[in-house]
């Protein structure tokens, strides 16, 4: 009874906590891209611009939810539930720390995850579709064919770091790079598997889905208020879980001398998704044959490559 | 390859040509920018200019070339030019800059501006830098009327205007003066340009010295202006016309060329009469006779109502009218019933439009078009003075008079394009052109022999002709029909009288008899008399005439002043005899006056229309004008009210195109007018679009009333798309003419073969016409036989409302021979009451040497003034010889 | 290679969180504007105070958002604007009506602070268009030049002009 108490205590300050931070995570993006582009950002609403979440939150709270005519109305309010319940469901597998996290023993959490992730472009591709206009299925179509392409090597990028360790547990991952990070000798398989989990965010450069300047907005292009607000978040929740995911299975987890796991782990989590928004900053988005081209012809020979490497090496008695 | 056609090299590139072109209308047919000035289709080459230059290659060796004037050198097969020649483009730069040292800083503030042919070639020889630095030339302007206002700074000098004018309008009020530099076209004293034809020096004029006076007071450039293809309401010659319009208001009307009727001219109560649309006397408000009083303003679908409780009762009566379309009319007399339709038009004009329609039909006489006038080489003129009732068949058989026939010309070996040559050579052996009339015609500047006839006279003159033809004998006084027997092509032109008209119809018979290809011309009244004919409805007097015997009916009277149509007495003898008068017109008249219902409907500008012209030639006109306004077209009204009052199916004729099909299964005569219907589409995008691509303000047009735009105007009854989207058509219905860097009405000239001819009802068919029985002649009545003059301004109803064109309409005038004005003690300019039937008219009187004895000219359609019963018989009741003239 | 210059990007786009930065706090700070932004629309005059606009459409047909609307007025001899009317709403400060103008009638100012709002109140008209002096062009009177004669100029008094000749004159 206590146990189920527990874990529906932490799954609720998980949840809130996922939500917050991505709440946070908008901001905290639109003032970083500010830098980097040498502009000042949000700064007008409260100390230095902080109060611009709350600002956002009542503004697109209070936005008119127009579903249009056109639209089919069940599915196209499914879409953005589908989008945000897949992702934060992912979570509950992510150990935050040594016995913290919703359940991160589960032995197929690695699986988990990556269901979870595939599941997530069910929701991008009705949105497009239930939308019944052409950017919105143009946007829809494209998720679905780059999710597909990327899914593969990412699945097959994370086969390196099981073969390692034996186990889909994220637990057990982590309690495996206590020597030695999987970064180091997963070099390759941790490569696709980070330009993957971009992609299945559907984070710049590989944002096709919603492409602004040929697609309107993509796939959300019909969608208003706190339906568009669901996608948005779902977005950021996406940053964490990535960056989290990568950080379970490449960096160590909650691993680090001196300071508490718990820090450790939200310092790795915060130096990727920097890097997601540095990447925004930096990078334009690839043309839409080149995105594919990259997943089948360099991602995918690189992560067959790096797994045969890593099952040659393990045979050979090397660890 | 095609024999037919002659191939030229120019610039490496085949392009074909006609037998008989010149090089510049081979280029500018085949759609190759040449510039040009002095070269006007109509008015040929003269080579004055020299902006045309081209280089011509003496063979496939020749590197050189020399330098020619494109539009004095015919085109030959093999020959090979260039346009594009360095030498050759730097000479037309040199033209273009000496045109341009003394043109003024004007184009922002010039008329034609946007649309102006010297702008174009400025731009086409990509001249761009003024190098002259010393002074220019100025002009002062003359002040030539209310049609046009004169800037002569803009002279280029280029002659057309006079070559317009005086060769080939036959003016002699305007001219050429000075020498080299100070050349100037004006007037010897400034003041009205007599020529009812001066309109058109807008048009042929390539600079803005002659600018369109009533438009200038609502300017809009060319391109801001919707363009419509239209037909002119004002005679029956049915020039076609473009009517421009911008945000709901008439603008101006331009030529749209037609090469078998009105080629690139228009005449002025064309041009400047449309105006009426713009006239405080435009019926504005529907007004209902009530409680309140007469007038009282109502809506239009309360009109309607009132109009379907009248057609409730089975007794109702519909007059039409000549100046309403076919669908108007039509409407009506499916509304009412074919036997209680009556055609609105006095007993002598139905007389001779039913004979009209007889040689038409019945006999089949070929009918000659104003381009067939031009190229007869022989013509006769019978009865009436075709310069006042249609002025453009006047400027065509001028141009017959003026210049020898091509045969003759190419028996001289000139070719038709060599205008001066061409007109020199006619000199000493004029193309005949014969005049038989009671009065002096404006003609006979031009006339080889007139003849001043009393119209029972012109009978026996017409059968003495036939009698001529068919058994010459070498007493023949006038040697008429030896000149007629000599032609190959001649015209006869004939008005006035039925009888006259039959004898003519058989004259042509006579000649095709002998296997001379003759044709006729027949002068009718108004726009779309033949029109209403072929509905074979009774004249107005049986109107009258039912109403006396009958119980009393509802009338419907269809954009007619009755007043104009009657003499007062019968008309209002009868007025109380009727339950109610309903008046649909589009002008306040005597008979809107007088209304219980006034309806106010559109103009032939506000509705889709069709007219029949004096050839049985149908014609559409399309919605020129599109506002809020509340101005239907009269055929709404009459369906709305039909529908109403259970007269017609709740779905009739929800469109133009099935009036016509209704209209078509009632009158086989008029069932050719379904191939009207050019190009149908569904697809907006698919339609000749109205509005030009450069169309601007749509975002500001509206915002002083509302910041949010409009929808887009909508009109399923016409082909033509009503906004800026739709096709650039190159052939057929083209709303607007333009042509890349050409932006001028000469563009044109690059479609040769574009206008969309009509439809002939009765086609000439190659069978010999029939004769027509003549009619015994009727007892001469006692006094002077007062005729009618019809003037080009101020007989015509719609036109005189315009305001221009009411400031050229001379006062009224009774004209007589000086022997006879002598017997009644009469001298020119004295003021007489004249007494025609039971009218009594004042007028003022005009001598005519010429004139023949005991008859009497009297200016009808005078504003104001009822129907006279003419031709009859007139009594001067008073003088008053004081009063000044 | 492109993934060194990705990466080579990413580590420039990275200093920039070192740069100065190129904000202006407007409207506490206010920016600089040069005489030729464009801005708000004006209809000036000529120096001789009267008004320059002479109706010729020009900046009406070449304005990409048709934003322009005006009449020429009825009176024969005068081209002055009847209306004239902008619709702000609409225009996007292009500057195209300034560059057609002939006769530097029109001309966008550095100011842009005319936010409304209803979209109504963008609904500029001649009275709110026409200011009192030249703007940016001091010296351009436009019929000085022109041809045609006005009040002040009767026929070949203009600039550059030859006295009117006499047509009836034989001399060469
Ligand atoms: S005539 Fe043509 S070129 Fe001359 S001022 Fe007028 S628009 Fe300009
Ligand atoms: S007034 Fe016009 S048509 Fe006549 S010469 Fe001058 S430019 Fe030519
Ligand atoms: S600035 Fe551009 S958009 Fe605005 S009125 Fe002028 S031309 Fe039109
Ligand atoms: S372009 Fe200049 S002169 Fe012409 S209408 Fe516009 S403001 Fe007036
Ligand atoms: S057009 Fe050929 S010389 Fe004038």
């Amino acid at each position: 009874m206590n146990a189920i108490l527990l874990s529906l205590i932490q799954a609720v300050a998980v949840l809130l906590g996922i939500t917050l931070l991505a709440a946070g995570l908008t901001f905290a993006e639109r003032r970083l891209l500010g830098f980097w582009q040498d502009r000042l950002g949000p700064n007008r609403v409260g100390w230095q611009g902080t109060l611009q979440i709350v600002a956002d939150m009542i503004k697109i709270f209070f936005k008119q939810d127009w579903t249009p005519p056109f639209a089919d109305k069940i599915i196209f309010t499914a879409a953005p539930i589908i989008v945000l319940t897949t992702v934060v469901l992912a979570f509950a597998v992510i150990p935050l720390g040594p016995l913290a996290g919703i359940m991160p023993n589960l032995n197929i959490g690695l699986l988990f995850f990556l269901g979870m992730t595939s599941l997530s472009v069910y929701g991008v591709i009705l949105a497009g579709w239930s939308s019944n206009s052409k950017f919105a299925l143009l946007g829809g179509m494209r998720a679905a064919a780059q999710t597909i392409s990327y899914e593969v090597f990412m699945g097959l990028a994370v086969v390196g770091v099981v073969m390692l360790t034996g186990s889909f547990n994220l637990e057990t991952i982590v309690a495996a790079q206590t020597r030695v990070w999987f970064v180091i000798p997963q070099f390759f398989g941790f490569l696709p598997f980070l330009i993957a989990g971009i992609a299945e965010a559907h984070r710049l450069p590989f944002d096709l889905p919603e492409g602004e300047n040929e697609l309107g907005a993509g796939f959300h292009t019909e969608y208003s208020s706190m339906k568009f607000g669901m996608f948005f978040i779902a977005e950021y929740a996406s940053i964490v879980l990535i960056s989290s995911i990568t950080v379970v299975l490449y960096f160590g987890g909650w691993h680090g001398p001196w300071l508490p796991p718990a820090v450790w782990f939200a310092l790795k989590i915060g130096a990727f998704i920097a890097f997601f928004i540095l990447l925004r900053a930096a990078l334009p988005r690839p043309r839409y044959d080149q995105l594919m081209s990259y997943g089948w012809k360099l991602m995918l020979p690189l992560t067959i490559a790096n797994l045969a490497i890593t099952g040659a090496l393990m045979l050979g008695g090397i660890e | 390859m095609d024999l037919n056609h002659l191939h030229l090299d120019v610039d490496r590139t085949i392009i074909t040509a006609q037998p008989g072109q010149t090089v510049l209308e081979a280029c500018l047919s085949a759609q190759l920018d040449l510039p040009y000035f002095c070269w006007h289709p109509a008015l040929g080459a003269v080579g004055a200019c020299r902006q045309c230059a081209v280089k011509l290659f003496n063979g496939p060796e020749d590197h050189t070339g020399q330098i020619v004037m494109a539009c004095m050198t015919p085109a030959t097969s093999g020959m090979r030019l260039s346009i594009t020649d360095p030498a050759t483009a730097q000479f037309r730069d040199r033209v273009i800059e000496f045109v341009l040292t003394n043109h003024p800083h004007d184009c922002p503030v010039c008329d034609v501006g946007g649309e102006c042919h010297l702008q174009d070639m400025t731009a086409l020889v990509k001249h761009t830098q003024r190098r002259y630095r010393f002074t220019k030339r100025t002009h002062l302007n003359q002040d030539l009327g209310p049609f046009i206002r004169h800037e002569m700074n803009r002279c280029i000098g280029c002659y057309r205007c006079v070559r317009f004018y005086r060769d080939y309008a036959g003016g002699d009020d305007f001219g050429v003066f000075g020498a080299n530099r100070n050349i100037y076209f004006g007037r010897a004293t400034p003041g009205t340009l007599e020529s009812e034809f001066a309109g058109n020096l807008v048009e042929v004029c390539p600079t803005g010295v002659f600018v369109d006076k009533p438009f200038a007071t609502r300017f809009r450039r060319k391109w801001d202006m919707r363009a419509t293809p239209s037909i002119c309401p004002h005679c029956a010659v049915g020039c076609n016309i473009t009517v421009q319009e911008r945000e709901g208001e008439f603008r101006r009307v331009v030529n749209r060329h037609n090469a078998a009727l009105n080629g690139y001219f228009l005449c002025d109560r064309g041009r400047f009469g449309i105006d009426f649309i713009r006239s405080p006397a435009r019926l504005r408000r529907s007004t209902q006779r009530d409680a309140q009083g007469p007038g009282t303003p109502v809506a239009i679908p309360a009109a309607t109502a009132a109009l379907a409780e009248l057609l409730r009762t089975n007794n109702v009566i519909g007059i039409g009218s000549p100046r309403a379309s076919l669908e108007a009319n039509a409407a009506l007399r499916l509304l009412v019933g074919p036997a209680h339709f009556y055609a609105g038009v006095s007993d002598h004009d139905a007389d001779i439009i039913a004979t009209a329609i007889t040689i038409l039909r019945d006999a089949a006489v070929p009918i000659a078009t104003p381009a067939d006038a031009a190229q007869s080489d022989a013509v006769l003129i019978l009865g009436e003075d075709p310069s006042d009732i249609a002025p453009i068949l006047a400027l065509s058989l001028r141009q017959s008079a003026q210049r020898p026939t091509s045969e003759a010309l190419a028996i001289r070996q000139i070719p038709a394009w060599n205008d001066s040559a061409a007109r020199r050579s006619a000199f000493g052996s004029p193309t005949p052109l014969i005049i038989a009339t009671p009065m002096s015609t404006r003609l006979d500047d031009c006339a080889t022999t007139c003849h001043r006839i009393a119209p029972a006279a012109l009978l026996t003159l017409a059968a003495a002709i036939k009698t001529q033809l068919e058994h010459p004998s070498p007493a023949d006084p006038t040697a008429i029909a030896a000149t007629l027997r000599r032609a190959s092509a001649p015209v006869i032109v004939v008005g006035g009288d039925s009888a006259l008209m039959r004898a003519a119809a058989n004259i042509v018979t006579t000649l095709r008899r002998k296997g001379i290809a003759a044709r006729l011309s027949i002068l009718l009244p108004e726009a779309n008399s033949l029109g209403l004919g072929l509905f074979g409805a009774p004249p107005l007097s049986a109107a009258l005439a039912a109403i006396q015997t009958g119980t009393a009916p509802h009338v419907i009277v269809l954009e007619n002043d009755l007043h104009r149509r009657c003499e007062t007495g019968p008309l209002e003898g009868t007025f109380h005899r009727i339950a109610s008068l309903s008046v649909l017109d589009c002008i306040e008249t005597p008979t809107t006056a007088t209304a219980d219902l006034a309806i106010a409907v559109g103009s032939f500008a506000d509705a889709d229309g069709t007219t029949v012209n004096q050839e049985g030639r149908a014609q559409r006109s399309f919605k020129a004008i599109f506002s809020t306004d509340d101005a239907p077209p009269s055929w709404h009204v009459l369906r709305n009210a039909g529908i109403a009052a259970g007269r017609l199916d709740a779905t009739a004729w929800a469109t133009h195109r099935e009036l016509i099909d209704a209209m078509a299964a009632n009158i086989p005569d008029l069932a050719a007018c379904r191939a009207l219907w050019p190009h149908t589409h569904d697809n907006i995008m698919q339609r000749p679009a109205t509005l030009p691509h450069r169309y601007s303000s749509r975002t500001a047009v509206n915002a002083a009333a509302n910041v949010r735009e409009p929808p887009p105007f909508t009109n399923p009854d016409s082909p033509l798309g009503p906004t800026m989207e739709g096709l650039m058509p190159r052939s057929g219905l083209m709303p607007h003419v333009w042509s890349p860097g050409w932006n001028s009405v000469q563009a044109n000239l690059k479609f040769p073969s574009a206008a969309e001819p009509g439809v002939m009802l009765f086609p000439t068919s190659a069978c010999i016409p029939t004769e027509l029985p003549l009619p015994h002649p009727p007892p001469p009545a006692p006094g002077i036989l007062a005729l009618p003059i019809r003037r080009v301004f101020g007989s015509d109803e719609l036109s005189n409302l315009a305001q221009a064109v009411a400031s050229r309409v001379g006062g009224p005038i009774l004209r007589v021979n000086p022997a006879d004005a002598a017997t009644h003690g009469l001298s020119a300019g004295t003021r007489v009451d004249c007494t025609i039937g039971t009218t009594t008219v004042r007028r003022a009187i005009a001598l005519d040497p010429a004139m023949a004895a005991g008859v009497a000219g009297l200016t009808i359609g005078v504003q104001g003034e009822p129907g006279l019963p003419l031709p009859g018989s007139l009594t001067i009741t008073a003088i008053h010889p004081g009063e000044p003239s | 290679m492109f993934i060194t210059s990705a990466i080579r990007t990413m580590w420039l786009t990275f200093l920039h969180l070192f740069h100065k930065t190129e904000t202006v706090q407007y409207p506490e700070q206010k920016p600089y504007l040069a005489p030729r932004y464009r801005g708000r629309i004006v209809l000036t005059r000529d120096p001789d105070g009267e008004e320059r606009c002479v109706s010729c459409y020009l900046c009406a047909a070449v304005c990409p958002c048709d934003c322009i609307s005006l009449q020429r007025t009825a009176a024969p001899g005068q081209w002055t604007p009847e209306h004239f009317r902008i619709n702000f709403s609409r225009c996007i400060f292009c500057g195209f009506c300034e560059e057609a103008c002939p006769t530097s009638a029109i001309q966008l100012i550095p100011d842009f602070e005319m936010s409304e709002i209803s979209r109504q109140s963008l609904v500029y008209e001649k009275e709110h268009l026409l200011i009192a002096g030249t703007g940016k062009v001091p010296d351009y009177n436009f019929y000085r030049i022109a041809g045609v004669a006005t009040a002040g100029k009767p026929k070949g008094a203009g600039l550059n002009e030859s006295p009117p000749v006499d047509p009836r004159g034989l001399l060469p």
